[in-house]
């Protein structure tokens, strides 16, 4: 190491040499720490420079990944959390109701609490509601490490003694998930449109 | 041999400053090879990326020119569906493609198409399922304001020839 340290010196001496055509006093400045210093100050920059770069890309390599990871994630849950939101059975209201709220978070959460106790609770022992719900396909709309956004094709079948056969409802939701203490918990339910469908 | 003070310093100086002339060059080499992977990486990362916003772009491309008809452009309108179509939908929409002239033509079809949202449902190497959530609303001769519709489009696209091309469409119940 120092045999390669004292060549690189002497090379860098011949260049300095080389540069400062002759004087026994601009030899004597190269040599001393003046340009030894650049030197060492150009080659850190640099090193800082491709350090900060590289770091740049591992950053969204490793942002990319997340992403990945979280469309993996979110598309798994995602039907599983419209039906625990979306259905409930007028004789099973309380756990229905519990399991919706804990497959929510933030607002739609404290919006669910407030339409459960409000609307739905009363008016499903009301009227023996039985709120069916299926999610016939599903897809990504947008993916970020923490967030997904997703559209859900849903189908809804209600019963209650109000009607005499079973309604069947068609809709498209748009849900967003957020990941909350590594759950992926609906943050976002907006249906996009709803209309009566056919059985089935 | 003997070693005056003052060179044994001035050999200490450069013994150091060599050294960290050294540690620097194998750190710009090692940062410079690392980078140049997560650059790759990066790189690939922004493919994909981009790959899936094609998809979705042609997927809503066709989803519009296929809910977009009218009786006055209907030959138009229906080249522009073949346009982004291939394989098995593509077969079929030609086939059909007379019947649905007559249709528009007949009852004065006029029909535009909205894109409310639309999501990847699974992608692969040279293909993709697309779902979308249309609006839209449809005038004829009957309904001269027009009423509206709601449709979930179910679209498989291929790649070919550098372009995504929808060849399998479900209008999912």
């Amino acid at each position: 190491m120092t045999a390669i340290g004292r060549t690189m010196g002497r090379g860098l001496e011949t260049v300095g040499r080389g540069l400062s055509r002759g004087t026994a006093r601009s030899r004597a400045a190269f040599t001393s720490t003046g340009l030894r210093t650049q030197v060492v100050v150009v080659l850190a920059a640099v090193a800082l420079l491709v350090g900060g770069g590289a770091a740049t890309l591992y950053y969204q390599v490793q942002r990319a990944e997340a992403a990945e990871a979280a469309r993996a994630a979110a598309s798994a849950v995602a039907a599983q959390r419209a039906k625990a939101i979306l259905s409930y059975d007028y004789r099973t209201l309380q756990s229905d109701i519990a399991q919706a709220k804990a497959s929510a978070t933030g607002r739609l959460q404290q919006q669910y609490t407030q339409i459960a106790s409000g609307v739905i609770a009363p008016r499903a022992k009301k009227q023996q509601m039985v709120n069916q719900s299926a999610v016939v396909a599903s897809a990504v709309v947008a993916a970020e490490p923490e967030r997904v956004v997703m559209l859900l094709f849903v189908n809804q079948a209600t019963q209650s003694n109000q009607l005499k056969a079973p309604r069947i409802q068609h809709s498209e939701v748009r849900m967003t998930l957020k990941k909350v203490d590594g759950k992926w918990l609906v943050s976002g339910l907006q249906p996009l449109s709803t209309r009566v469908g056919s059985a089935g | 041999m003997q070693v005056s003070p003052a060179g044994a310093a001035r050999w200490l100086r450069r013994r150091a400053w060599a050294g960290s002339v050294i540690l620097l060059v194998v750190a710009i080499l090692g940062l410079t090879a690392t980078g140049a992977i997560f650059a790759v990486q990066a790189y690939a990362e922004r493919q994909e990326k981009a790959r899936r916003q094609a998809i979705l772009a042609a997927a809503r491309q066709e989803a519009l020119h296929l809910t977009s008809l009218s009786y006055k452009t209907a030959d138009e309108d229906v080249r522009r569906v073949l346009q982004g179509a291939t394989g098995g939908f593509k077969k079929r929409f030609s086939s059909q493609a007379k019947g649905i002239k007559q249709v528009l033509d007949q009852a004065k079809v006029v029909s535009t198409g909205t894109v409310r949202e639309a999501g990847i449902a699974s992608i692969d190497q040279n293909s993709a399922t697309v779902l979308l959530a249309m609006g839209g609303s449809v005038q004829n001769a009957k309904t001269p304001r027009g009423s509206p519709r709601q449709y979930r489009f179910k679209m498989t696209l291929q790649h070919d020839g550098g372009r995504w091309l929808v060849s399998r469409m479900r209008i999912v119940p």
